[in-house]
Order: structure tokens, then C-alpha cells, then sequence
């Protein structure tokens, strides 16, 4: 980072965040000088922090940047953001690797030839862009611009309407992959609107999802994860009940109490069966009697044993679950709504929708007050249309700003080949990938942490972004570039705004006039910048739709009729790589699947019993093959899809997107058609089966789990519901080797107890509430600068993350379950006495201490630990520039030949008791968290002080639940695990 | 003593040799040295040797060792009082082990040492009335007298069968 | 040995100290090739990491290790030859204590090196000896390793001093009947040795002194490196029969790999009847009995399992004979304890071939054992989700290869520049050369000179 830029950037930052300049940055010379006159808010060694929005998905969550010496080094939710409450999942964190990606645009690239670029300045590029405008608006040929973007809901999207009306151009095509058209089109099926509420889960009292991965990737994860955290959590004596319809054993169905497996397509049979089957056992009152006929009539359009018979569900246990939804009090059943995993998604939108119908109650759940801002995305048949003129010529200029159809769009869709008829394409992107390779010129933008922008996730709600640090390399904010090159085609007077932040301050200062009229226009400004953004100060309930009413056929479905040979194929995103914009990051790469976990690639879940009656052992290459396209992938037995289904993740298989994304095989979408669906203008999924052909190679899949069950020693535990409850009501206490002098006992410990000052850490883990998303291990990388090995490493297991959080499988398949597993810092660590030379000792804090410069690498407190949470560097770990950027000052960078493990994030510890001592006082609960329990979306780690009664953690622990990992070891784990509570209300 | 003069008689039998010994004893001479090829215990009785006091040094070595390992066990744990796997600060078992191997370590290097000590090793040269042949298959009888006597003690080793006869003034 | 006499055993001894023949150069030659290659590839390992070898999470240690136990326990019969059996007064000991104890050495020699390259960072293995520092820093001596360390340098150095005490009256045969600068060489090697009749009695009580420290050292030192297994909590390694499982482990590897070394050297050296068929046999003999111990301790190790009802230590079991490794598990079991049953058989025995074959078999079959107690059950502890399969790399075979190389290299090098054979001791062990035969019963021979 150049100096002068950071100097330059902290200064003006300096005053609360007026940072005209930035946004255009003046060449740097790229020397390293001291500061002279250092600017007024940088004290060295202390982090800014500044607030802005996440934009690596529209879910938009608030954000803090840590901002320490010119240089953001980790992301944290922002707590006062109504979003995410201070949460955010992996892929938010990832965002730095967005920012540090050694793989961005530099300064703008002409294309010479096919594959071939060479650097431009600036002006040059501008100018190229100016001329070509110039020439298509004088020509008054504005229509035969194009302008794609990903979803942009605020100034900069209104700016980019303005400026192409200016151009006479045609509104952008707002494209987003995941536009979720069905459920849009259910949803004014059922409600009369055609838009994506906002659903409030924890307002449920039973959940139903068909297919809907709310935890993962749907429309705002971090925000469901919360509140679901909310709707599960046990209250009143009863825990509320989530059942999950889907193809794909998937992470959110793993956190369901039921999931029912059924081909994928079937879900909404399954929806309409568990309608038919609750009708009987629902009176008048709660069922009002216009709806209910219409619903009645819809369920009743297909035959409860035809369901039964196509869906291969028993009727006894449909029958339970159709009970218990009767019994709910506010029922809440989720589509998916992705056109493209399943086929007949709309279907299964609107079944679910009729199952919300059902009872007024349910409207509390589903927010049509504050709709998604996702629902502005233009559907797939506008892009169509877009394809078609592309082709046809009648496209002169194509300006494309940070979207990537050309990955994402099916290859039969020949987008890429559109393309080549487009006789200039202007990329506006961060970093090479599929779309921009195609581009003529690239003007290469601000990150989203190095922009002023705002962004609305949905309807009341506005973040605000501003740059959080001076932009890396030479690119510019898109908004500077439009209001620059605007001014050259049409003349200063049409945009009269210096530049993009003016524009957003002023947008900003207005809507401040109605939002808060007393306070001074710039006080507004400098308070919402420092707030994250604009949003109401309290939650309003939710608001009903227009009206509730349907007219639906489900025949059109029911009739398709697919081919009795080959298997069913579902297609999945992941919590990593949502659509495949994760797929550069580093840190996501590496991240386990929760479910496969397998890191660096894609691969093909199949049932194990298919796979060996059809011969196909792991890690051998599969050809896919659909009537529409086909796709490659190493095969993963894994009992987390029915027998006659296989599921394939997206995200991988990208033609250029850096290093990191290396995997140029397995994208699923070749699959698919070209054709849209009529109804909803989504992408057809028709219902085919694909048929799988071994290619004969093996590739090694990279994947980090041992065993997939835990043989009976009891590392991940659960309990049912009701002993649990039982337990309290009797008042049992949880059996424990406590590591404190109490946990001691001279029947059982050979040596006397030792004792701690003032501090005993701790932390205690919920397994009931850890949904197994992994934001935790992210955290923990980028807190601790633990290392990224990469794919051949991860494939000889030479993994570094200090956190893990693993995954077993019950032997029956039924149930899956998620443990975090980080350092336990035993009290009896067996690691410590091994060591030759006191590198792993305990500390006063009952800290397991590493200290990496004394470490010589002898491994026997690796091998000597039963939780196998140590990591040793089998190399100089390095990373890229400015991957390094990234790198936490408070936390040594470790070399070769030392061992590395979770340290309770002792920096923070220390931090903590600095500022307590400023105070002169203890740290107190709640001071400072770890950074895994800090970015926990459900609040599933707490860390604290077990010498303090008062703690979180010590209350925690009392709970029956409570047990340690290997307690028969008697090393006294100060990490305490709260047994998963399972129930199945609907057995024999 | 320079005007004493010693005479070696080399002999290839050791009844010779014993003989030899006995009589020269009886005969009031002065039996300096007697050389064999490989240790040989009626030599030792003959020439009523005590029992070396190598074993001394070892008792020495063995002591201090013990102590030096149980010592160095206790100091340096001492120094930072560290807690290990919740052990107690001093490991007096682990200190056994220290202990036992440092004492088998010093009184080996003692016994060395002792031996060399004991035995005048090493030295540079030989002396000058040493036969090769004593190394190997000869028994070696060293006799000291005043060079007036020496044609005696020559004709008494000729009698007790002495194959050579080597006399030098020392 | 009737017709031996001390002229006869100088000469037949030291013939191996005449001008050697060319295959001897090739082979030197190609030990040190192979020397080569091993520095080179712990070079290669130093500069970029440990991650060039095979091992991975979980399996932290890997053939280094296996190697170090290796060589350490090929070590010990050594001293139990020259030590044990001499406190035991076996007269067969006489004839090989003296290669045995070479062997010895140099097995310590070639299996102190595997720490150090065991080490993430060897740089500073020197943080690892308690010596003085500045920042009044010590190693921890509750960690096996600092035992380990001590046991090892502790037995390096008593073997060597053993040995050489042994070689200095032979050394001055050597000197007595060289020429030149070979003369003045062995000359100072043998410090000015005179066999004079003080001088013997202190050399027969130092002797006998050693003997005795060295017996409880050789036990002390493989427990000792079994502890560093059995001190962890590591299933299949946390047992108590370790120390004494270990220890016969070794004298079997030892013993074999005695016979491996002394049957090629016989007939080079055309020992035959110094090293007599009798002295092989009593070595065979010896060889069913430790193996019969190992075979009991393998038999013990899975009834604990099975009785102790630990689920760990029993799924590690089984995993050894079903599992990844098995082939590893029954290569062992076959070499160490059904192999060397053959050698009840006096035709067996007493075939050249057949015993050289199967001393083979069981120093393949020790390497095993060790292979299979350090990876099995690293690979296959605690947490099922960090189960995994270890496969060593050229690396590490390399490394390996370097080893055997190095101690090939230090024996030829013995063979052919020291008495391989301790002619002191041979004597000693006739009766001397008398003018008039008096019957004298031969309990004597093979006596100490105490």
C-alpha cells in the first residue's frame, strides 16, 4: 500500500469521513515514507473502525471494518444493523479477499487480441468509452446500448438510470442470478403482489420448507439464521418444529427435526398432500370459508394416493406432519424459488404459499411491508431478449458492471457467443472473470469497501457504504466513471455533480429532511455514515398482502412426464460461493462444505448404495449428462441424497476468475435449456433425468472429514427434547471435570488442583443452536492469520484452520450434526508435558499457551492431542500481494516448522485487559468476545470467564446439556459442548 | 637409581614364567614388571596384586551423577515454574529418570578416567626394553638390579628358560 | 578351538586388515552414494519444510521415527553380547562381542540422527540440552523427548567408551606388528598400551565395571524410548507393557541383525573357526526366545484391549489387523514370531542360508512393528473426523536409504581397519602355553580377568 495513499486517506478520513478525493485516488509513488505530520485519528497500533454494507450479496448486512494503519484487516456485523445484528457468515468476511485479490485489475485494460491485454491510462480508456458514445447518441442509436449491472437498489442504481436515459439507452439489465422469479409469481398467485417479503421465521411457531435453504443462501442467510435461532430455541416447555422437503440432505434441512426426501419437483406434491391431509383437522374458525373452498379445490386437484404413489411418502408420517401443521398456531411453509435447482419450482412456490393461506395467523410471518429489494431484478426473459438482440446485432455498446452472465447463463443459452457480436464491451469489474475476458475495454472499479454508495436491502431499510480504505490498485468508483464520461458525450451542464459522493451525500441530506427534520442537513450525513445507514429505530409488524386468493392449476405439472431411466439431479447453492462469486476467494475456497466437506472443487453427492450398485467409487470422474447439455465432476458417496438423486453444487467451473477458481469443470447449469418459463419468465427447469458415465479418471477430492460417524464416542451429542426438559424441572446438573480446583478430586486425580488469577476462560458451545455454516472458522482465519494452503496441500490433509467445525452422520443417516471444534485448553493437556522445551504450557488464565518462537517442531503435543486441534506449518506459508495486506499486526505470522493452534484469541484477551485496566477494573463479561463467538449468526459460541459466577459461560454450563468432548480422559476441557436437543413429534 | 640395570626375559610358556617369579622372589630380586599378551589371573596371584582401586572413581562418578541429575531436574524447573499437563511444578518422577541415566553417564566417564589414571595412559612412547612380541604370544619378566649383579640375574633367567634376554642400562 | 593358539588367533584376525579386494571399494562406494543421497534429501526437507515428507494431520510422526526406534533397538544387542553375557559368563559371547558392539555404535550413531531430522526446525535443536542461557531458559524435563535425549547421548557415549576400552590392547597387537606410519598410527590410537600386570588389573575391573553399568543402561535406554510412545495418551500407545515389549523388540532386531552381519563376515574373513556354527546356533536359540516374548506381547497388547473394554484402544486394534495397515500388521506378526520358530529346527539352525534368510525376515519384520505401532495408531485415534492415511515419500525413503547407507559405510570402514574379532579376549579365553600339559578343566575360559 502506498504511502502517500494511506496518509492521504487517514487525513481526510480524519474528519469524519469526508473523503471527496478518494474515490479517484491521484497517481502514488510507491515509496514508503515516515510519517512527518501524522494524521490527527491514527494513533499507531490502534484500529479505526468504519462502518459501511456488505455487498457480496443483496441481502446487504451491516458492516464494520477494522482499519488498522491505513489497512482493513477484518470485517465484523455491524450490532446496530437491523439486517444482521452485528452477524455475518463467511462470505461477508470473505469480502477482503475481494478487496486484497491478487488477481484485480490494476489500472484499465485495452484487448488487443483474443486473450491478450495491455495496460491503458485513465483518460485513454475514458476517451475510448466517450467516442463510442458520442458516435451511438448523435447517431441516435441510444436503444442499441445495453447496460448490465448486478442488483443496484440505491443512488449509484438510480444514477445509472439516469445517465442511461441521458444516453437514450434503454434501462440496465439488473441481473442477479438468483432473482427469484417463482416465488415473485407465487406470490402474486396467492397474496396479489409480486414481490419477495420480508419473512420473519422466529414469528412461526412450525416451519415448513420445500427446499428453501434459509440458512445458506436464500434471499438474507445471516438474517434467517438469527431469526431462526429465535424460532428454535426452546420456550413455554415446547420447541417449535421445522420440517424440511427436499431432494438434498442439505445444511438447513440438517438443522430441520424431520426432512423428508423426495425427487426433486416433488416438493409441492408433497405440499399439497400435507394441505389435503391438515383440511380435516382444521375447524371454521381457523379456516375461513371462501379461501378454504378455493384451497380445498386446489389441494384436492391431485389425488392424496397419486401424490402418495408419485412422492413414495408414507401416508401415516404425512399424515403426522399434516397434523401437526393443522395444530400450529402460525404455520409457516418456504419455497425455494430458484427456478433452476428443481423442477417446478413455481408449483412448489404456490403449494407453499397455500399452506401460508391456511391461517390468517401465518400473514405475522411474512412481511409484505418491507419487500426485498431482490424482487427488482430483472427475470431471466429479459436477458433472453437481451441474448437475442445481442445476437442479432442490434447491440452496439455493452457495458457490464460486476455481473457475470456469461458464467452463470447455460451454455445453450451461447451467451458467450452473443457476446462476440457485440462490437464493444465495456467491463466495469473488480477482477477478471468469465464476463469480463469478453470485454473489449475494462474500467476497472472500486471494490465495494473502497466506495461511497448505499444500498437498500429491502423497503425502509438504507446501508450506507463508504470507503473504508484508500482503493488498493488505480480503479475508479462507477459512478465517477458514468458522471465523467456523461460529461464528456453530453456536456458539464448534464451532470453537474463533481463527482459520485456529492451525489450521495445529497441523496442522502434529503432523504434525511423527512427521516429526521430537526437535525442540521451534514450532521445527518456524518451521523448515518457513522450509524451504517438510515432505518427506522424500532421493528414494525409485519403488514397482510393486498388480499389472499388463487386460481392455480398444479395439472400442467403433474402431467410432465419424465423418463423412468437415469437419476434425478438437483442442483444446489452453496453457503460458500452463492451463486460463484465466492469462488476467488481464498478463504471460501478453503472453508469446508458443511455438508460434503470438501474444499478447492465441485463434486457429485450420490447416495452410496447407487454408487456401488452402479460402481462409481470416490473421486472418479463423472460425466453428466442431461438432454440439454452435460457436465463433469468427481463423484462423493454421501448418504445426503436419496437413492435416486444426485446433487451437484454451483459455483465452480468458471471459464477465468483468478487463481483461485482453477476448477474450470462442474458447473451444473450446462444442464439446463435455454427456455424460459412462460409464467414467471424464470429459467426452465424442465424435469429430465441425467445419466452418468464414468470418465475413467479419478480426481482427488480434497475433502477434510475422516470418518462420516463418530463410532459411538460421543463428540457431537444430542439429547430428545423431553428429557432435556425433564432434566430441568428436576434440576439436574451436568456431570464435568470442571478446570477449576473444584473440577479436582483426589479419588480421581493423581495431582493436586493448580490455581488461576482472576481470569479462568472459557467458552461454551450450543450445539443446538450452530447451524454449521462455518462463519466462525472464517473468522477465526482472519483474525488469526492462519494460513491458506491451497488445493494439493488440503489433498495430502496439511489443512491449517484453528477452528473446525465437523460434520458426523448418525449410522441410520437420519441425522446430522455440526461440532465446532477449536483448541479446548484442558486443564490437564495432555500436549504440554510433552514438549521438550515449554512451547505449549498453561497460563495463570488457564490459557493452553503456544509460543511459536520456542517451538522446534518436535510435533508430539500434535500427536499427543485427543482433539486434534493443532496444526503444524509443514511450509512457509506466504501469501500473494496484497493477500498479505490483510494480515492482523496483533497476531504473529508463523514460519515453517512451528506449531499453531486456536489461542481463545489471546490478542483480544490482552486488548481487554488493557482497556480494563485503563478503567481499573476486571474485565467483565461481554467486555470482548473471540472472533468465532463474535460473528456467530446464532449466538452458538459464548466465550467468558468461569471464575466469574455471573458469566454467561458459567450459567450456561449448568444446564443438563452441558458435557465435554472426552471427558473420560481427564483433561478438563475449558470448552464446554450443549448437547443438539432433537424431538420427532411425528413418530410411530 | 640410574646406576640400576633392568633385564627383560621373554618367555612362550607361563609355567616358565611363574616359576621364574617364585624363584626371583625367593632369590630377593626385585621383580619390576611382568608382561602378557591377555590378562592372565595367576599372574595376578603370583604377583599378589590387591584389587584395583578403579572402582572408586566409579562409586565417585555414580554418586555425583545422581545428585547432578536430580539437581539440575529441580533448579531449572525452578526457574519459570511452569504447569504442565496440571503436573506439580518440581516432576519428581521424571527426575528419577534424569538421575539414573547421569549417574550411569559419570560413572562410566569416571571409570574411564580412573582406568587411564591408574594405568599411566596415555603416554607417547614405549619403553625402551619392550618386545613386540610381548603383545602378542610372549610373557615378558622385568627384573631391576644393580649392573653388577646383572650377569647373575641373566644366568637365572637362562635357567628359568627365558627365551631372549634383553638388558639395558635405564 | 583346540588348535588355536595366541599366534594363530593374531594371524587370523587380523587378516581382515590386509589389502582389501575391489568389490569392497564398489561397496564402500556405493555407501557412500548413498550417504549422499541422504544429505541431500534432508537438505531438500530443511530448506522448503517438513511437508516434503509424507506425514499430515494426524499422522505428525512418520518414518523418521520408525527409523530412530529402529536403529536404536538394533543398537541394543550390542551391549547385551558384550555386556550382559559376558556378567553371565557365556563362553560363545567371546568371539562376536567385539563386531557386536561395532554394530552398537554405529546403530546409535545412525539412529541419533533421526531426531534431528524429525525436527521442524533443527536450527535450534540445541534448546533442547539444558545448557546455561540468558534468558535462563531449560528444557522440560517431564517431556519423554528430553529423556530420550539423554538416554541416547548417555548410551552413545558408554558404548563408545566400552568399545574402545575393549579395542586398546588389540589395537596394540596391531601397532606391535605394523610398519611405518600404520606403526605410528595404531600406536597412538592404542594410547602406548603395555600389557603389564598392573595395567591388566585395572583393565579387567574397569571392564567388568562397564559391563555392569551397561546392563542397566541398555534396559534403561529402550524403555526410555518406549516411554515416548507409552507416556502419551495416544490409544495403542499409552500401555505399560511397553518397556519391557520394547526392549525384547530390540534384542530380537539386534540379535538378527547380528547373524545379517557376523555370516557374510565369517565367510569373507574365513572366521569359521573362530566364529564357529555353535556361536550361531546360540544366537538362533536366543532369537526364539525374544521372539517369543515380542509374540506374547503382541497377544497381551489384544487381550488388554479386549478386557480393558476401552473403546479406543480396542477400534485401534482391530484397525491394526483389518485396517489400511493390515498388510503392514501381518508382515510383522509372520517375521517376528512365526519366522523365527523355524529355528527349533537343528536343520534350520544350522543351514547358513536359511538362518541369513531369516535374520532378514525379522529385521524386516521389526521395521514393521514399528511402522505399525507409530502410524496405525496416529492415523486411527480419538476423533473419527481426523482419521487418515499416512504414505511416506521419495523424501523420506531417500532419508531411509541414507540411513542403512551411513551404518554399511561405518562397518566396512571397522572391517577393515580394526581387529574384528577381540584377540585379547580370544587368548584370554585359551588355556595359555605351557612346557609340561597339566590337566586343567577349560571352566576358565571365557573368564574375566577379575
Amino acid at each position: 500500500m502506498a504511502g502517500f495513499d494511506r496518509r492521504d486517506f487517514l487525513k481526510i478520513m480524519g474528519l469524519a469521513g469526508t473523503t471527496a478525493a478518494m474515490g479517484c485516488s491521484p497517481e502514488s509513488n510507491r515509496t514508503l515514507v515516515p510519517y512527518i505530520s501524522p494524521p490527527e485519528d491514527l494513533v499507531p497500533g490502534e484500529s479505526t473502525w468504519y462502518a459501511t454494507t456488505c455487498r457480496e450479496c443483496p441481502a446487504g448486512c451491516g458492516v464494520l471494518a477494522r482499519n488498522r494503519d491505513g489497512r482493513v484487516i477484518k470485517l465484523e456485523g455491524n450490532p446496530s444493523h437491523p439486517v444482521n445484528e452485528g452477524k455475518l457468515c463467511a462470505r461477508g468476511q470473505a469480502a477482503l479477499h475481494g478487496l486484497y485479490n491478487p488477481d484485480r485489475y490494476r489500472q484499465p485494460m485495452k484487448k488487443v487480441r483474443r486473450n491478450q491485454w495491455e495496460p491503458a491510462q485513465w483518460d485513454k480508456a475514458r476517451a475510448a468509452l466517450a467516442d463510442r458514445l458520442t458516435r451511438i447518441v448523435n447517431r441516435g442509436r441510444g436503444q442499441r446500448i445495453a447496460f448490465i449491472s448486478d442488483l443496484q437498489t440505491g443512488t449509484l442504481g438510480n444514477l445509472v438510470h439516469h445517465w442511461l436515459s441521458r444516453m437514450g439507452a434503454p434501462p440496465p439489465w439488473i441481473y442477479e442470478p438468483f432473482s427469484y422469479e417463482p416465488l415473485k409469481e407465487a406470490n402474486r398467485i396467492a397474496f396479489g403482489a409480486a414481490v419477495l417479503p420480508h419473512y420473519h421465521l422466529h414469528e412461526a411457531d412450525f416451519l415448513l420448507s420445500f427446499g428453501a435453504g434459509f440458512l445458506e443462501t436464500w434471499l438474507s442467510n445471516v438474517e434467517h439464521a438469527r431469526s431462526f435461532a429465535r424460532f428454535r430455541t426452546p420456550h413455554e416447555g415446547r420447541k417449535n418444529v421445522f420440517v424440511h422437503v427436499g431432494p438434498r440432505f442439505s445444511m438447513t434441512a440438517a438443522n430441520g427435526d424431520l426432512w423428508i426426501p423426495v425427487a426433486p419437483g416433488d416438493e409441492y406434491l408433497v405440499a399439497l398432500g400435507i394441505l389435503q391431509l391438515a383440511v380435516k383437522h382444521l375447524t371454521p374458525d381457523n379456516i375461513s370459508g371462501k379461501l378454504g373452498g378455493q384451497l380445498l379445490a386446489a389441494a384436492r386437484e391431485i389425488p392424496l394416493e397419486d401424490i402418495l404413489k408419485r412422492t413414495g411418502v408414507e401416508k401415516n408420517l404425512l399424515e403426522k406432519v399434516a397434523l401437526a401443521f393443522a395444530q400450529a398456531r402460525t404455520p409457516l411453509a418456504l419455497a425455494e424459488g430458484l427456478s433452476f435447482t428443481s423442477p417446478h419450482s413455481l408449483e412448489t412456490a404456490v403449494a407453499a404459499n397455500l399452506l401460508c393461506l391456511v391461517r390468517e395467523e401465518s400473514m405475522k410471518a411474512i412481511d409484505f411491508g418491507q419487500p426485498s429489494s431482490v424482487q427488482d431484478c430483472d427475470s431471466s426473459r429479459r436477458m433472453r431478449e437481451l441474448c437475442t438482440r445481442m445476437r442479432r446485432g442490434s447491440i452496439e455498446l455493452l457495458l457490464v458492471h460486476h455481473a457475470n452472465p456469461a458464467f452463470f447463463l447455460p451454455r445453450s443459452w451461447e451467451f458467450e457467443e452473443a457476446l462476440q457480436e457485440v462490437p464493444m464491451v465495456v467491463s466495469f469489474n473488480t477482477a477478471p472473470d468469465d464476463t469480463s475476458r469478453h470485454a473489449h475495454w475494462v474500467l476497472p472499479t472500486h471494490t465495494p469497501l473502497e466506495s461511497w454508495g448505499d444500498h437498500v436491502p429491502r423497503k425502509g431499510i438504507r446501508g450506507l457504504m463508504q470507503p473504508v480504505m484508500g482503493p488498493v490498485f488505480h480503479t475508479r468508483h462507477l459512478g465517477d466513471i458514468l458522471l465523467s464520461v456523461g460529461r464528456q458525450v453530453r456536456g458539464p451542464h448534464a451532470f453537474p455533480a463533481e463527482n459520485f459522493r456529492e451525489v450521495l451525500r445529497c441523496a442522502v441530506q434529503k432523504a434525511g429532511e423527512h427521516e429526521a427534520p430537526h437535525v442540521p442537513a451534514r450532521e445527518f450525513w456524518q451521523q448515518s455514515l457513522r450509524r451504517g445507514g438510515i432505518w427506522p429505530a424500532r421493528e414494525e409488524p409485519a403488514k397482510a398482502p393486498p388480499h389472499r386468493t388463487l386460481s392455480f392449476s398444479f395439472q400442467r405439472a403433474f402431467r410432465t412426464q419424465e423418463s423412468p431411466e437415469g437419476l434425478h439431479c438437483t442442483l444446489f447453492p452453496t453457503v460458500q460461493f452463492f451463486d460463484g462469486r465466492g469462488a476467488n476467494r481464498p478463504w471460501l475456497q478453503e472453508l469446508p462444505d458443511p455438508v460434503s466437506q470438501v474444499t478447492w472443487g465441485v463434486w457429485v453427492e450420490i447416495h452410496p448404495d447407487t454408487a456401488r450398485k452402479m460402481g462409481i467409487a470416490k473421486g472418479d470422474l463423472l460425466r453428466i449428462q442431461s438432454p440439454h447439455g452435460e457436465t463433469h465432476a468427481p463423484a462423493l458417496p454421501l448418504p445426503s441424497v436419496a437413492p435416486h438423486t444426485i446433487a451437484i453444487p454451483m459455483g465452480q467451473g468458471h471459464e477465468e476468475f483468478g487463481r483461485y477458481a482453477a476448477i474450470h469443470y462442474g458447473h451444473p447449469l450446462h444442464l439446463l435449456s435455454s427456455r424460459t418459463d412462460d409464467r414467471d419468465g424464470a429459467m426452465e427447469r424442465q424435469a429430465f433425468k441425467v445419466s452418468l458415465e464414468k470418465h475413467g479418471r479419478t480426481i482427488p477430492l480434497a475433502n477434510v472429514d475422516g470418518s462420516i460417524y463418530q463410532h459411538g464416542r460421543g463428540f457431537a451429542r444430542a439429547m430428545p427434547f423431553r428429557e432435556h426438559q425433564k432434566g430441568l424441572a428436576a434440576g439436574t446438573r451436568p456431570h464435568l471435570y470442571l478446570p477449576l480446583p473444584e473440577g479436582y478430586d483426589p479419588a480421581k486425580d493423581f495431582y493436586p488442583p493448580h490455581d488461576h488469577v482472576d481470569y479462568r476462560w472459557a467458552m461454551a458451545i450450543d450445539l443446538d443452536r450452530c447451524v454449521g455454516c462455518g462463519a466462525c472458522v472464517v473468522a477465526c482465519n482472519a483474525e488469526n492469520n492462519v494460513a491458506i494452503v491451497g488445493r494439493d496441500q488440503m489433498i495430502k490433509g496439511r489443512f491449517m484452520s484453528w477452528l473446525r467445525v465437523q460434520r458426523y452422520f448418525e449410522e441410520d443417516h437420519s441425522e446430522m450434526r455440526f461440532l465446532p471444534m477449536p483448541c479446548q485448553h484442558c486443564d490437564n493437556a495432555p500436549c504440554e508435558s510433552v514438549c521438550p522445551v515449554y512451547a505449549p504450557h498453561h497460563s495463570k488464565e488457564g490459557l493452553n499457551n503456544q509460543v511459536y518462537n520456542r517451538c522446534i517442531g518436535t510435533r508430539f503435543c500434535a500427536q499427543n492431542c485427543p482433539y486434534k486441534v493443532r496444526r503444524f506449518n509443514w511450509f512457509t506459508f506466504t501469501r500473494p500481494e496484497p493477500l498479505n495486506w490483510q494480515l492482523n499486526p496483533n497476531v504473529t505470522v508463523r514460519q515453517k516448522g512451528v506449531m499453531e493452534k486456536c489461542s481463545f484469541c489471546v490478542q483480544r484477551i490482552i486488548e481487554a485487559k488493557h482497556r480494563a485496566r485503563d478503567r481499573n477494573e476486571k474485565v467483565q463479561d461481554g467486555d470482548f468476545t473471540t472472533a468465532c463467538a463474535q460473528t456467530c449468526p446464532a449466538d452458538a459460541i459464548i466465550f467468558g470467564n468461569l471464575m466469574d459466577s455471573r458469566s454467561r459461560v458459567r450459567k450456561l454450563i449448568e444446564d443438563p446439556r452441558t458435557y465435554q468432548v472426552l471427558r473420560e480422559l481427564n483433561t478438563k476441557p475449558a470448552v464446554f459442548y450443549l448437547k443438539k436437543l432433537t424431538q420427532n413429534p411425528f413418530e410411530a | 637409581m640410574t646406576q640400576k640395570h633392568s633385564l627383560l626375559g621373554t618367555f612362550s610358556y607361563l609355567d616358565d614364567l611363574l616359576k621364574a617369579i617364585e624363584q626371583a622372589r625367593e632369590r630377593g630380586m626385585h621383580v619390576e614388571t611382568v608382561y602378557s599378551p591377555c590378562p592372565n589371573h595367576e599372574i595376578q596371584e603370583a604377583m599378589c596384586m590387591k584389587p584395583s582401586s578403579v572402582r572408586f572413581f566409579t562409586l565417585t562418578g555414580g554418586i555425583l551423577g545422581v545428585l547432578f541429575g536430580i539437581g539440575l531436574v529441580i533448579y531449572t524447573s525452578l526457574q519459570w515454574k511452569f504447569i504442565v499437563s496440571g503436573k506439580p511444578v518440581i516432576p519428581l518422577v521424571p527426575a528419577v529418570v534424569v538421575g539414573f541415566e547421569f549417574c550411569i553417564l559419570f560413572s562410566v566417564l569416571f571409570t574411564v578416567a580412573g582406568l587411564l589414571f591408574k594405568s599411566r595412559l596415555p603416554r607417547p612412547g614405549l619403553p625402551a626394553h619392550y618386545r613386540e612380541g610381548l603383545s602378542q604370544d610372549e610373557f615378558g619378566l622385568l627384573l631391576r638390579c644393580r649392573p653388577e649383579e646383572s650377569r647373575t640375574v641373566r644366568e637365572f633367567l637362562k635357567a628359568a628358560g627365558a627365551k631372549e634376554i634383553h638388558e639395558l642400562p635405564s | 578351538m583346540e588348535k588355536l593358539t595366541y599366534r594363530s588367533i593374531d594371524e587370523d584376525v587380523l587378516r581382515n586388515m590386509q589389502a582389501p579386494t575391489r568389490t569392497y571399494y564398489y561397496l564402500l562406494a556405493l555407501c557412500f552414494a548413498g550417504i549422499l543421497l541422504g544429505a541431500f534429501c534432508w537438505g531438500y526437507m530443511i530448506a522448503t519444510g517438513i511437508g516434503v515428507a509424507g506425514m499430515k494431520h494426524p499422522v505428525f510422526w512418520g518414518t523418521f521415527l520408525i527409523n530412530f526406534v529402529f536403529w536404536v533397538g538394533i543398537a541394543h544387542s550390542g551391549t547385551l553380547i558384550s555386556a550382559i553375557l559376558y556378567l553371565f559368563r557365556a563362553p560363545w559371547r567371546t568371539a562376536i562381542a567385539r563386531s557386536a558392539e561395532a554394530m552398537t555404535v554405529f546403530a546409535v550413531v545412525t539412529a541419533g540422527l533421526f531426531p534431528f531430522i524429525h525436527l521442524g526446525r533443527v536450527w535450534i535443536v540445541y534448546w533442547i540440552l539444558p545448557y546455561p542461557n540468558e534468558r535462563n531458559l531449560w528444557p522440560n524435563f517431564q517431556s519423554p523427548l528430553v529423556f530420550d535425549v539423554i538416554a541416547i547421548s548417555t548410551y552413545l557415549t558408554v558404548s563408545a567408551m566400552f568399545w574402545y576400552t575393549g579395542l586398546m590392547p588389540d589395537l596394540a597387537v596391531v601397532r606391535d606388528k605394523a610398519r611405518g606410519i600404520r606403526k605410528k598410527i595404531y600406536g597412538a590410537l592404542s594410547l602406548g598400551w603395555t600389557g603389564s600386570h598392573r595395567r591388566w588389573n585395572h583393565y579387567g575391573k574397569a571392564y567388568l565395571l562397564f559391563a555392569a553399568l551397561a546392563t542397566p543402561l541398555v534396559i534403561s535406554v529402550h524403555s526410555v524410548v518406549s516411554w515416548d510412545f507409552a507416556l502419551s495418551i495416544v490409544p495403542g500407545w499409552h500401555s505399560t507393557i511397553f518397556a519391557p515389549y520394547f526392549v525384547a523388540g530390540a534384542i530380537h532386531s539386534g540379535l538378527a541383525m547380528v547373524l545379517t552381519l557376523l555370516i557374510p563376515m565369517r565367510k569373507v574373513f574365513r572366521f569359521e573357526h573362530l566364529i564357529t556354527m555353535n556361536i550361531l546356533e546360540n544366537i538362533a536359540k536366543t532369537i526364539i526366545f525374544t521372539g517369543l516374548i515380542v509374540g506374547y506381547a503382541y497377544a497381551t497388547e489384544y487381550f488388554m484391549a479386549y478386557y480393558s473394554g476401552n473403546v479406543f484402544e480396542r477400534d485401534t486394534m482391530i484397525w491394526r489387523a483389518i485396517g489400511n495397515y493390515s498388510t503392514a500388521f501381518w508382515i510383522m506378526v509372520v517375521c517376528n514370531t512365526l519366522v523365527p520358530l523355524l529355528l527349533f529346527f537343528k536343520r534350520v539352525r544350522t543351514n547358513l542360508k536359511r538362518l541369513f534368510a531369516i535374520s532378514i525376515l525379522v529385521n524386516v519384520g521389526m521395521w514393521y512393528e514399528r511402522f505399525v505401532i507409530i502410524i496405525s495408531s496416529a492415523a486411527h485415534q480419538f476423533d473419527p473426523y481426523s482419521w487418515t492415511h499416512y504414505s511416506p515419500t521419495w523424501v523420506e525413503y531417500g532419508i531411509m536409504l541414507g540411513s542403512f547407507s551411513l551404518f554399511g559405510f561405518l562397518f566396512l570402514l571397522f572391517a577393515r581397519f580394526l581387529p574384528t574379532v577381540s584377540m585379547t579376549e580370544m587368548k584370554e579365553s585359551l588355556e595359555p602355553p605351557r612346557r609340561n600339559h597339566r590337566s586343567r578343566s577349560i571352566s576358565g575360559t571365557g573368564e574375566g580377568s577379575s
